[in-house]
């Protein structure tokens, strides 16, 4: 049996010195941990709950900036009615995310710090390799089932996809996670494998995401989440875009534009280059599809991921379009 | 146990409310708000935990199992491998066929499929039970296996002779007809995945046998149980208070289901044993994955005059499922020359079953793509097409419907759905910025089968 000791932090302080000691993990909504210790990919010795700590999950929202509690739920930040006009794209993005039960339960911090679906990182006990886990171990999923694997980011260590909704609006819009101590861009809270799939996010121990903050901006005003999937609802992205727009009062040339791929990456994928091809452009179709393309230049595939290379522009092309037909 | 009636049959207006009504389940609301107390949630005294070790490979022999660790492992009451288990008899088939063996084991020591139970571990918590079943070490002798249908060693499989329907010269009217098509059509493996997972708890008493457990069949069930022990029918009682999903799943007693009553046997301790979620993909079947081939040969007005179907289902190494595809092909259109035939091929997996329409699903799905392609092919709107070849009697019988009004109901859907206005071009109809189509379909259970009893009274 595994056993663990289970410790109910009261404070941010008691929460911070127990994050450190080693095998340590925290536990917000438990809906990843618990799922990853049940097949047997967690294995703390020390679970430290941080639901009950108090003034974690406050959500404060100006035109300026939305500061969101590392506590605060899925389903709230989803609903909070300014960050549904300042931010839709984050509110979109928390929607089409899970399900409604796990919204209710699942927090801002414990989002960021999901892993990923990748099948075989899920199954220790018929894969054990997997970079991911086990450094050194290898990857086995390449030569394997990959459909669902990312095209960019990849290394030959690891190609999982992040699978997450919420920081692709993030890494559009600028984002910053509060550690305390530090302070981050989300872009850069996020880890590509390179030759270290073990390690996804820069976040030391006894580090506790105390919040996130999102700077509002016009383009995050106009912006929007499009998802495409297997199935409806309840399922990640086989592909998605958050993208914001802001537009010259000509009401056709673009002056700002954020574009953000999911579902394809190995993390939360910010794509300057088709930014930087729209900047100063007429927002036209056939404009904004040519720059689209450029999301996938240098993607490398493994067979039936084949179809994200061919997917991933046409979402963030339909996300642009969708936005400019709005006024 | 809990017998439902059918309270709404009781008046008239009652039924007439029935139809096209909304009507709230009898159990529903029990189930929503969390009363309902499943098979597997009896809390007995001395309950024991079972829980399932699956083979790690699709093809091979188990050469060595190591039960050394799991043993000794903390509240551990007993490791079960094909050499320790008890020996049941072998027990009759769903259509009460006698067994083809004479002895039982529900744990594998030729492992068919990935995931096949190997060994069971039997402890005070469940907890434990899992944590001992990790222990278990075991060895194979691994061998190619066929992965599914498209794998190349599959082959073309087992005619089954049984399924091959034929009228007519199939083949040189499809040769003559002046316009015909023909297509391919899968469907993949299908699952039940019900929200309450297979389970059980079964308890000895003496040579009685009491076992809570989802049924959708209790009799044969329970008649499995009794061959399995070889205990009078009487001795068994199965207590299905709920059914949390089935879709065809829970109508047998499975390998799990024997080697809980076994480990109780043994144990002389009621057992429960619960299928994780993913042992819920592969201990018993779904709907076998399938190919069709539709050919249809036409006149240029549209009538047809030949169907040509080829049908192919998979099915395990040692277990036979029939997936019947002709079965809706063959009742569908008017047509003067029919063919339809079926093979199965084995794959490694476990052996597929009953799953929401067996075979009229699939068979639907590939005689009614295939009509849309003929009428494309022919510049005839799709329903246009579907009432030219209308079957005014049994295509195969030669004998008059008792009812069908499939035209009737064409003529109300239509004018529900606002046919008029599709258009069959390829890419010619957007909602918004998605790309949609539209089509007609029909299906039909056929109603040739014989009598089913469905309601059962606890004893
Ligand atoms: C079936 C299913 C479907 C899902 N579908 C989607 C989807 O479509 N899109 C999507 O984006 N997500 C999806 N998710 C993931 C879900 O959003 C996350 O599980 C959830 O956000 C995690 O939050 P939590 O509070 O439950 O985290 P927990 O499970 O409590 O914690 C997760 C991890 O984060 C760490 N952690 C938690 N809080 C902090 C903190 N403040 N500081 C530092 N570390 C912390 C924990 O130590 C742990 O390692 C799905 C999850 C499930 C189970
Ligand atoms: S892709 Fe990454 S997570 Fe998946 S098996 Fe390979 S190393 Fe592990």
């Amino acid at each position: 049996m595994r056993d663990f000791s289970y410790l109910r932090a009261g404070n941010i302080e008691a929460a911070r010195n127990a994050a450190a000691l080693p095998g340590a993990m925290l536990l917000a909504g438990g809906t990843t941990l618990i799922d990853l210790a049940k097949c047997g990919v967690a294995e703390p010795a020390t679970v430290i709950d941080i639901s009950h700590i108090e003034g974690l999950n406050a959500i404060d929202v100006t035109a300026d900036r939305a500061v969101i509690g590392a506590l605060a739920k899925m389903s709230h930040v989803a609903d909070n009615t300014e960050v549904k006009s300042l931010f839709p794209a984050v509110s979109e993005a928390l929607w089409q995310a899970a399900s409604a039960q796990l919204r209710n339960m699942a927090t801002i911090g414990g989002n960021l710090m999901q892993r990923t679906r990748c099948p075989y990182f899920r199954d220790p006990q018929n894969f054990p390799a997997c970079n991911k886990r086990a450094p050194a171990s290898g990857c086995s999923a390449i030569g394997g089932v990959t459909r669902g694997h990312a095209v960019l980011g990849v290394s030959e260590a690891c190609i999982a996809t992040y699978p997450g909704d919420l920081a692709v609006a993030l890494v559009a819009f600028d984002a910053e996670v509060d550690l305390g101590e530090r302070k981050l861009k989300v872009e850069d809270f996020f880890l590509a494998p390179g030759a270290t799939a073990e390690r996804e996010h820069d976040i030391r121990p006894g580090e506790v995401i105390m919040t996130i903050e999102i700077p509002g901006s016009a383009a995050a005003r106009r912006s929007t989440y499009v998802k495409v999937r297997d199935r409806q609802s309840y399922e990640f992205a086989a592909a998605s875009a958050a993208v914001g727009l802001e537009l010259e009062s000509d009401g056709r040339t673009i002056r700002d534009i954020r574009v953000a791929l999911g579902g394809v990456a190995t993390k939360p994928w910010r794509v300057r280059a088709v930014e930087d091809a729209l900047k100063g452009k007429a927002l036209d179709e056939d404009t904004v599809r040519k720059a689209s393309a450029l999301a996938v230049e240098g993607a490398v595939d493994h067979g039936a991921n084949h179809y994200k290379i061919a997917l991933a522009p046409r979402v963030i092309a339909r996300a642009i379009l969708k936005l400019g037909e709005t006024a | 146990m809990t017998v439902h009636d059918m309270k709404h049959a009781a008046s008239d207006s009652a039924r007439l409310e029935a139809v096209g009504g909304r009507l709230s389940r009898v159990d529903g609301p029990a189930k929503i708000t969390g009363v309902a107390k499943y098979a597997f949630e009896q809390q007995l005294e001395g309950l024991t935990h079972a829980v399932l070790v699956g083979a790690t490979i699709a093809a091979g022999k188990v050469t060595a199992i190591d039960t050394r660790a799991a043993e000794t492992a903390p509240g551990v009451l007993a490791v079960l491998t094909p050499d320790t288990i008890m020996e049941l008899k072998g027990a009759s088939d769903w259509f009460g066929n006698p067994p083809a063996l004479s002895t039982y084991c529900p744990l594998a020591r030729k492992v068919t499929f990935s995931g096949q139970h190997v060994a069971a571990v039997v402890a005070e918590t469940f907890e434990q039970a899992v944590a001992a079943a990790a222990l278990v070490k075991v060895w194979y002798d691994e061998t190619p296996a066929v992965v599914d249908l498209s794998d190349g060693k599959a082959g073309d499989g087992i005619p089954i002779e049984a399924m091959t329907k034929e009228w007519g010269d199939a083949q040189a009217a499809f040769a003559a007809a002046p316009v015909r098509i023909c297509a391919a059509y899968n469907t993949p493996r299908e699952f039940q995945a019900a929200m309450e997972p297979h389970g059980l708890i079964a308890r000895w008493q003496g040579d009685e046998l009491t076992i809570w457990e989802p049924s959708q069949w209790l009799d044969g069930v329970a008649r499995t149980y009794a061959e399995w022990f070889g205990v009078p029918f009487e001795n068994v009682r199965l207590v299905s208070p709920y059914i949390g999903g089935g879709f065809g799943s829970k109508a047998l007693a499975l390998a799990h289901s024997a080697v809980a009553a076994a480990a109780a046997k043994m144990l002389n301790r009621p057992v429960k044993l619960v299928l994780n979620r993913p042992q819920n993909f592969t201990s018993y079947g779904g709907r076998a994955a399938t190919r069709q081939t539709v050919a249809i040969g036409a006149d240029r007005d549209g009538k047809i005059q030949s169907i040509v179907h080829r049908g192919v289902n998979e099915t395990a190494i040692d277990g036979m499922w029939v997936e019947p595809l002709g079965s809706v092909t063959s009742i569908m259109y008017a047509t003067p020359n029919f063919s339809s035939k079926q093979n199965v091929v084995r794959v490694n997996t476990v052996v597929p079953g009953a799953k929401r329409a067996p075979g009229e699903n699939p068979s639907a799905f590939g005689i009614e793509c295939a009509i849309d392609e003929l009428a494309y092919e022919l510049g005839i709107d799709p329903l246009e097409i579907r009432l030219i070849n209308y079957a005014e009697q049994d295509p195969h019988a030669k004998k008059p419907w008792s009812t069908r009004q499939l035209r009737e109901a064409f003529a109300a859907g239509a004018e529900a759905f606002g046919w008029a206005k599709h258009s069959p071009e390829p890419r010619s109809m957007r909602d918004g910025h998605q790309l949609i189509g539209s089509a007609p379909r029909a299906s039909c259970l056929p109603a040739a089968y014989r009598p089913w009893p469905r309601f059962f009274r606890g004893r």
